[in-house]
């Protein structure tokens, strides 16, 4: 690969199908003229020339300019932009169009400066997710904010900052089939944004314990995200996180390859975590069996599911297809042969399972679909985003970022992920008596599968 | 896209064939020979001096502005057929490209290391070597003037080159200066064919030889900007093109294991 092949590699690129603008400029802050009319410009411009569905450019993506260019024109606060901006990108019916903002896009980070990270790539160490019909603490970070404040998971959210999460909640469960679970993914995924805000931002946050009763409120103060924090092209620096554990299976002997299973968890793809991802796979490759752990994962460069997936396949097999309307590419897996101390391997030949719910996105999406429907993993957990398109992320003329879809994506076997989502091999529902318990429901169910597969050993104890 | 690396250092080769020499002469509603528009490109550029250099050095930087990307490259290249090229991405790490004779390799943070098959060796070992750069004519089935049109408003000669690889390129050669303007090619990835178009500019002498400073990719919609701050010819050692341990052990017989 050359550098022209960083082209190809952004073009491959399935950005993390992050929330939308949660981060806008001062209300009342004024843009020079001009500026509004030339990123309406750019914005249709770029969706006319790349969006693939090329009926919607040649028809309702031109009433679109008709009627909101000449509000474009009037248009001098952020504000008023932002507005003109969201309305112009709700006539799209895909995912993956989106504005970043200027204030988070140029956010420069050096990677190992961790001290002052003020204004971006914070946590509150809380994650939250639907269950039963609420709102509930899934995961709180040891250490975190939301763990020194006392909050632990099963609680139910009643608020996020002046959201009413109760009502948020209500609505996206009175919609029907698919529309419900696109708006349960964009819903977690605002709610969960909102609780990793930028560093030394605070939120409140009202929560239930329905076991010891009484509702608490809690004022947390985001603290930098641990990982790997990198900066990719227009991307704001991300902080990547690559986790590796090994547990015991329910054999004998513990810790042999018979005795364990592995996990590996990150929460984007990004090619700087690649020596960190391989590290990982490695370190539990002598287990039975291994849980590839995507909940959470919202996507990220999308060429980085043909190397990722080389871990676990023997041959070029190809995880799906990119169109745009001038070429149709392949994600042709690359088999692992070798490491990068030179010694020769072997991709992992056991079980393997992957775990998604409603934030696995994109990139996710791509890997966990292509390696369901080639039968090389099982999937468990919740139905994925159903957000799966490549993108690419252009500057505008007011600074913000423009992330926008160029290409449809289908699977293995020509289904499109993007507005389906990859639906689980086993549906495994969270509740909240496994999460007070802190039962992890999907990885147990993927557990046992590991442990039913496998064939039991044969020797005799000693 | 191997022979985009390539279109870095195309600007220097030259032809090492018949008609060197003759100078292109443009006759009204006539098109050119081909092969004395290629060879006054070769003698433009200083290409006899590429030819005798035992290794070729060029560095510069690329950017993709819509992208906010930009990196680093450095190219290394050894008589007769050798290379290596390695770029490095902020937010990325290194990508890296070489061919030994022999093998075709890549290795990059996304897919990892691999050795080049089909198509995308085939592309590798037609253009690895400097004279392919030249476009010497025993490399092509044909090599044919087919219009005289523009390229990035600049009036050009299209030369259509069908290798023996079957695979298709259309260079553009200036009328004037002999140099190249443009190119058009297909180029092929481990994900699969892809059209790429090339502008030339800001042409430089690095002491005998002359390149484009400024290469301008359009790949998918995305531009890509190249620029070429050094060249150099020296001697070079095994050591420039030596491929990573990763290479390496692909490359290695599983006898030796």
């Amino acid at each position: 690969m050359s550098l022209s092949a960083v082209t190809l590699g952004i073009a491959g690129c399935a950005a993390p199908s992050i929330a939308p603008s949660r981060v806008e400029g001062p209300r009342r802050e004024i843009i020079a003229p001009g500026v509004a009319l030339a990123t309406f410009d750019s914005v249709w411009t770029m969706v006319h020339r790349s969006y693939v569905d090329s009926a919607f450019v040649s028809g309702k993506w031109g009433s679109v300019r008709d009627s909101l260019r000449p509000r474009a024109l009037a248009v001098n606060t952020r504000a008023g932009l932002d507005q003109l901006l969201s309305a112009t990108l709700a006539n799209i019916p895909d995912s993956h169009f989106y504005i970043i903002p200027a204030r988070v896009a140029n956010e420069v980070q050096s990677p190992d400066d961790s001290s002052d990270r003020r204004g971006t790539g914070g946590t509150t160490g809380v994650a939250v997710r639907i269950a039963e019909r609420r709102l509930l603490v899934w995961r709180v970070a040891p250490g975190s904010p939301a763990a020194l404040a006392g909050i632990t998971a099963g609680e139910t959210v009643d608020r996020i900052g002046d959201r009413d999460a109760g009502v948020a909640v209500d609505r996206v469960l009175s919609l029907k089939n698919a529309a419900r679970d696109r708006a349960a993914s964009e819903i977690l995924r605002t709610l969960n944004a909102a609780l990793s805000p930028g560093v030394g931002d605070v939120v409140r946050i009202r929560v239930r314990n329905r076991g010891r009763g009484g509702t608490r409120e809690h004022t947390l103060r985001a603290v930098p995200m641990k990982g790997t924090v990198s900066k990719f092209g227009n991307l704001p620096p991300i902080a990547g996180d690559v986790r590796a554990a090994r547990r015991a299976a329910g054999q004998p002997d513990a810790g042999s390859k018979q005795g364990c299973v592995g996990t590996i968890a990150f929460n984007i793809w990004l090619p700087a975590l690649a020596p960190e991802l391989e590290r990982a796979v490695y370190s539990v490759s002598d287990c039975a069996g291994i849980i590839v752990d995507l909940r959470g994962n919202p996507g990220g460069v999308g060429a980085m599911v043909m190397g990722f997936g080389g871990y676990f396949v023997d041959s070029a097999l190809v995880l799906g297809t990119m169109r745009t309307r001038d070429v149709s590419l392949k994600f042709a897996i690359n088999p692992r042969f070798s490491r990068a101390s030179g010694a020769r391997s072997q991709p992992f030949a056991g079980p393997v399972a992957i775990l998604v719910d409603p934030l696995t996105g994109s990139t996710s999406e791509i890997f966990a679909a292509g390696m369901q429907r080639l039968g090389r993993m099982r999937v468990f957990g919740d139905r994925s985003a159903g957000a799966a398109l490549p993108a690419l992320m252009e500057k505008l003329p007011s600074g913000d970022v423009f992330v926008h879809a160029i290409a449809d994506f289908t699977d293995p076997e020509g289904r499109r992920i993007e507005g389906t989502g990859v639906v689980p091999d086993e549906t495994v529902a969270l509740t909240e008596k496994d999460l007070r318990r802190g039962v992890d429901a999907p990885l147990e169910a993927a557990v046992r599968w590991i442990e039913a597969t496998v064939v039991p050993r044969t020797e005799p104890r000693k | 896209m191997i022979s985009n690396r390539f279109l870095l250092c195309m600007a220097a080769a030259t032809l090492a064939a018949p008609g060197r020499g003759v100078a292109a002469q443009a006759f009204p509603g006539t098109l050119p020979p081909a092969a004395s528009l290629v060879a006054k490109h070769g003698i433009a550029v200083g290409g006899e001096a590429l030819l005798k250099a035992a290794s070729i050095t060029t560095k510069g930087g690329m950017s993709m502005p819509g992208a906010g990307i930009n990196a680093t490259f450095e190219m290394v290249q050894q008589a007769p057929n050798r290379m290596k090229m390695v770029s490095t991405i902020a937010g990325m790490g290194q990508l890296q490209v070489g061919f030994d004779g022999t093998t075709g390799w890549a290795i990059d943070p996304m897919q990892g290391p691999r050795l080049l098959a089909g198509k995308e060796f085939e592309q590798m070992r037609d253009e690895a070597a400097p004279r392919a750069q030249l476009r010497s004519p025993e490399l092509f089935s044909t090599v044919e003037t087919v219009s005289d049109t523009t390229m990035g408003g600049q009036r050009c000669y299209l030369v259509k080159l069908v290798w023996k690889s079957g695979r298709e390129a259309f260079d553009c050669f200036s009328p004037t200066t002999g140099l190249k303007v443009g190119s058009k090619s297909v180029q092929q990835t481990a994900m699969g064919a892809i059209p790429v178009t090339v502008l030339y500019s800001d042409y430089k002498k690095f002491g005998d030889v002359m390149f484009a400073t400024r290469t301008v990719n359009e790949i998918m919609g995305q531009q890509q900007v190249l620029t070429v701050t050094s060249v150099e010819l020296g001697a070079g050692t095994d050591a420039a093109i030596t491929a990573p341990p990763e290479i390496q052990a692909l490359a290695k017989p599983k006898s030796q294991d």
